[in-house]
């Protein structure tokens, strides 16, 4: 769990952060997002102490961050930014073993920690492990930062625009692949991005900053159901936001037992594809199949507003 | 063949090569250590032999400098200019023992500049040649060369040449200024480390405090190192210390190494990227855990460059310390100078240069090493 109370940021007389609150339960997913210069990757680093807050209280895991020495506070915080900071002269192997070595773990636990990183990213490590951060993509050296924050077990994850710099289709994987790390390790994670959709995938809440103040937290489908005001309509979408609404929505929770005609949708797309569909092939209605391709029933139009 | 040549370089050293050898004086004859001699020119000093060798050399380079520039033909034209530059020293080694054969033992025989041109320009081409290979290739070279140079003088090859027969004579308190020589660099370049890297890390790590500290060492460096030399005897002799001697050589070589150490310390911590120190930081490293393993690992090349320069300088400026009293290779530099005994310079000059150049090569060695593991 993180918490933030009257969190406030101020260089002299330039406040960054103004006010800041709001909590992040434990094992949930958090996306940060709002335009540049709006202090989100601020408020991330006063959760981990790289910057010190002037006022207010964060609490991660029900302590307050002031009470234990900042190098231990980031060893049990998993840290990822955008320019990955994979250290250009260790393999990745030590890159990964980085915290586990800060904490003193030994030898044989941090091989097993580095293995079951791999394994949890579906990385090889026999091609991988001995290599340096220079001979891996960009998307490889992205897991790797991921892994390597996630090495020490920590429960909170902090990422800074991890994908930023990636280009659409392993961003959109990594993605994938980080809803996928979430739901298997429970982590608490707090993610900043600027990219609107990164965030509705991800996020179980959302919390938009403007000028280092909080303007709207909560979950995806009640920001684009009920914006705050037109400056959080506009930045989710603003024509477009019924779009962003429907693609939250799964086709297998507006199933019909009817029959429908042509080539089915899976039960699992977006609503936003079945309504892409519907458009290309002038219907209204459209065939489901499951997972397992089987005929699951059907998907009408009008359920799509419903 | 084209008439322009594809490797210019090569050909001019090759043409510059073949004309000293053909008109310049090789080799002077003197009839002591202390006159100067008359020259004596390749053609009227070798027999046929030794001549159509190193006419053979010249052409193979002349020819080679035509070559398309291959791999092939640039390791063709390297083993042709060591050929040449090891048959340089062999001729000059043969001539002068058959002129010392016949001729009073006072004469001295020395090198002439046909000589030394020619073995710079072969020197050079080496150098570039080697530029483009690998560092195995380069160490091998290089000790090839050193080796066969070695082989040579230990069977007598050089005796009859002038700075042998000053190194006879010497041969004592050459082993004792040389291992005085390499003693002051080790104890300085020591002393300046352990001032000038923590010096570097502050600065890198002190807003402002550059200034002050680059202004002074930049002041220093501008004094002339005769004179700096002068400068220390009497606050020295003032604090009992001595003025003269290894005492004040040691300060003065240390005023002069701290420049570049610190310098080089600040720039390769500050040339670290900033979000590796950040994502350090974000991990839960320490200041000093970040130190050692971020900023000093990725700043060491830079480090090394610096270490380069520090070495070769003091190297060079503990042969002035010989004037203070603080021995070393400039003994015999000042020695000669005072006597008018050219090859009594030499003797103390050509060690210290190979002394730098053997420093300089080793580091050089050790940068790229370190460079290759990531080359990003």
């Amino acid at each position: 769990m993180i918490e933030l109370q009257h969190v406030g940021k101020s260089y002299g007389d330039k406040t960054i952060i103004a006010d800041l609150s709001f909590t992040v339960e434990r094992g949930a997913f958090c996306a940060v997002i709002g335009p540049s210069g709006s202090g989100k990757s601020t408020s991330l680093r006063l959760i981990n102490r790289l910057i010190d807050l002037t006022s207010g209280t964060i609490r991660v895991g029900g302590e307050d961050i002031m009470s234990l020495p900042p190098e231990q506070l980031r060893r049990r915080i998993g840290y990822a930014i955008q320019s990955v900071g994979l250290f250009p002269h260790w393999t990745i192997e030590d890159n990964i073993a980085t915290v586990p070595r800060l904490l003193k773990w030994s030898e044989a636990k941090v091989k097993q920690r580095v293995e079951e990183l791999f394994a949890l990213l579906q990385l090889d490590p026999a091609t991988t492990r001995l290599k340096y951060p220079h001979q891996l993509s960009g998307g490889q050296q992205q897991r790797i930062g991921v892994a390597r924050a996630l090495a020490a077990d920590p429960d909170i994850l902090l990422m800074d625009e991890p994908f930023g710099a990636l280009d659409p289709l392993t961003r959109q994987s990594l993605r994938t692949e980080l809803a996928r790390i979430h739901k298997a390790t429970g982590k608490t994670i707090l993610l900043v991005t600027h990219d609107i959709d990164e965030a509705l995938e991800l996020g179980d809440v959302i919390a938009i900053l403007r000028d280092g103040k909080l303007v709207q937290f909560g979950t995806p489908a009640d920001i684009l159901a009920k914006p705050a005001n037109d400056f959080v309509r506009d930045f989710m979408g603003g024509a477009s936001l019924g779009l962003k609404l429907l693609s939250l929505g799964h086709v297998r929770d507006h199933l019909r037992p009817d029959a429908a005609e042509g080539i089915a949708v899976p039960a699992d797309a977006p609503l936003t594809e079945a309504l892409s569909q519907m458009v290309l092939r002038r219907t209204d209605r459209l065939p489901v199949k499951d997972t397992n391709g089987k005929p699951a029933g059907s998907i009408f139009l009008s359920d799509l507003v419903g | 063949m084209r008439l322009v040549p594809r490797n210019s370089v090569a050909f001019v050293l090759g043409l510059v090569v073949i004309a000293a050898c053909a008109f310049g004086s090789f080799l002077t004859e003197a009839p002591n250590r202390l006159t100067s001699g008359y020259p004596l020119s390749l053609g009227e000093a070798a027999d046929k032999p030794l001549l159509m060798v190193l006419v053979s050399c010249g052409v193979a380079l002349l020819a080679g400098s035509f070559a398309p520039a291959t791999k092939r033909n640039a390791l063709a034209l390297l083993a042709i200019a060591m050929t040449a530059l090891l048959y340089l020293f062999f001729t000059a080694g043969r001539i002068a023992t058959t002129i010392m054969a016949s001729a009073p033992p006072a004469t001295r025989v020395s090198f002439g500049w046909a000589f030394w041109t020619s073995g710079a320009c072969l020197a050079i081409l080496i150098f570039l040649a080697l530029q483009k290979r690998e560092t195995w290739m380069r160490l091998v070279i290089v000790a090839v060369v050193a080796v066969a140079l070695t082989l040579m003088a230990r069977a007598g090859q050089f005796d009859g040449l002038s700075l042998m027969r000053e190194y006879a004579a010497r041969q004592g308190d050459f082993a004792v200024e040389l291992t005085r020589h390499c003693l002051l660099v080790l104890i300085s370049v020591g002393i300046a480390l352990a001032l000038g890297v923590p010096l570097g890390i502050y600065v890198a790590r002190t807003q402002g405090a550059g200034k002050v500290i680059f202004g002074t060492l930049n002041l220093l460096q501008t004094v002339p190192s005769i004179a700096l030399f002068g400068l220390l005897i009497a606050p020295l002799s003032a604090l009992g210390l001595g003025g003269i001697g290894m005492v004040p050589a040691v300060i003065a070589l240390v005023l002069y190494a701290l420049l570049p150490i610190v310098r080089n310390t600040q720039t390769g911590i500050i040339g670290v990227d900033r979000f590796l120190i950040d994502a350090a930081a974000g991990m839960g490293m320490n200041s000093r855990q970040i130190f050692w393993r971020v900023e000093l690992p990725l700043g060491m090349p830079v480090f090394v460059a610096g270490l380069r320069i520090v070495i070769v300088q003091t190297i060079g400026l503990a042969v002035v310390a010989a004037l203070i009293g603080a021995g070393g290779l400039g003994s015999f530099v000042f020695e000669g100078i005072g006597e008018y005994a050219i090859d009594l310079v030499l003797l103390g000059a050509i060690p210290a240069i190979l002394l730098a150049l053997t420093a300089d090569f080793l580091l050089a060695l050790t940068a790229s090493l370190l460079e290759r593991k990531r080359t990003a």
